[in-house]
């Protein structure tokens, strides 16, 4: 065997792990017949075709964000016509993409996301001291290393005085779904939900609070 | 009378989850288990509830450092919280049509 070939890029396994989300998208969408959400299958291959296409070229870290959350939008929409539909052939197609879509995730972890990410995300405050990650980053949590720097980024997202608190809460999460044998895709997906949530919760936290309980 | 919440159907899902035992104390992810939303989609709603006082949390109490992990945060609904979200999801509902394709929509 070639040299050449025998280890494999994460860039080229990612490009051949998105053309396999297209085909499954492609299948999913040949089985929908009478959707109640006609315009989903479709979409799904669309989104799907979008991946691919970022994942043909030359696949730079600045790449995989973008292909990330459409990858995760692919997945929840196949996750949504499984519920809808009761053909057993479109929930093996929709399961099918969730299969692809969660090899796709896995493979794109290992594609750098760009540097400078922090491990730790947010300046102290006092009142409400974070815990150190000190034991996570020593080994004691079995979270994905990735999720935990993506969660950081959602972290830095969020309004300073309240990013101790939820650096610690979503690291909270994260550990207990590794503890509860979540696959690193998985971890990912649920960081990068934090991220793409991250806008809207700060919206939400910069609003007034209610002055007090009214009667 | 107007809801103090946006009711969004994530919202409702969240509502009706923490209303099967509104004095239960649960972390996000049990939320999103129990309302049936993805992971790590939660935190937005439940910034908004607290902001309007429906939804209180706290640290669990465990020292972290003994623990090995970060502490967990619960949240359960207050009791004044508890009748607010019982309200508004009775008026979304009677303001909401059901579609065809839903079990018990329109024919």
């Amino acid at each position: 065997m070639n040299a050449g070939h025998a280890v494999q890029q994460p860039e080229s396994a990612f490009s051949r792990a998105a053309q396999k989300v297209l085909d499954r998208a492609r299948d999913l969408d040949s089985a929908v017949h009478a959707s109640p959400l006609p315009a989903l299958a479709p979409m799904v291959v669309v989104q799907a075709d979008r991946v691919s296409r970022l994942a043909s070229g030359p696949v730079s870290s600045h790449d995989v964000s973008p292909a990330l959350t459409r990858l995760r939008w692919v997945a929840d929409s196949a996750r949504h016509l499984s519920i809808l539909h009761r053909d057993p052939t479109v929930k093996a197609r929709a399961a099918l993409v969730l299969g692809a879509v969660d090899h796709a995730l896995a493979v794109a972890v290992r594609i750098e996301i760009p540097g400078g990410i922090p491990d730790s995300p947010a300046a102290p405050v006092q009142q409400d001291k974070p815990v150190p990650h000190r034991s996570e980053s020593a080994g004691a949590s079995p979270s994905a290393g990735t999720a935990r720097k993506v969660l950081a980024m959602a972290v830095q997202l969020l309004p300073p005085e309240v990013r101790p608190r939820f650096d610690e809460e979503f690291r909270s999460e994260l550990h207990h779904l590794a503890l509860a044998g979540a696959s690193v895709a998985a971890q990912l997906r649920y960081a990068l939900n934090q991220i793409n949530m991250a806008l809207e919760h700060r919206t939400e936290l910069r609003k007034p609070a209610r002055k007090s309980a009214r009667s | 009378m107007a809801s103090e919440v946006r009711m969004t159907q994530a919202l409702q899902l969240v509502l009706q989850a923490m209303l099967l035992n509104p004095t239960h104390e649960m972390y996000g992810l049990q939320i999103c288990d129990a309302a049936g939303l993805p992971s790590g989609t939660i935190h937005p709603i439940l910034a908004r509830l607290e902001r309007v006082e429906w939804l209180e949390s706290r640290w669990e109490d465990v020292d972290p450092s003994d623990e090995g992990r970060p502490r967990r945060r619960y949240y359960r609904l207050s009791p004044e919280g508890a009748e607010k979200a019982k309200a508004a999801l009775r008026a979304a509902s009677e303001r909401r049509p059901r579609a065809a394709w839903l079990p018990g929509g329109a024919s």
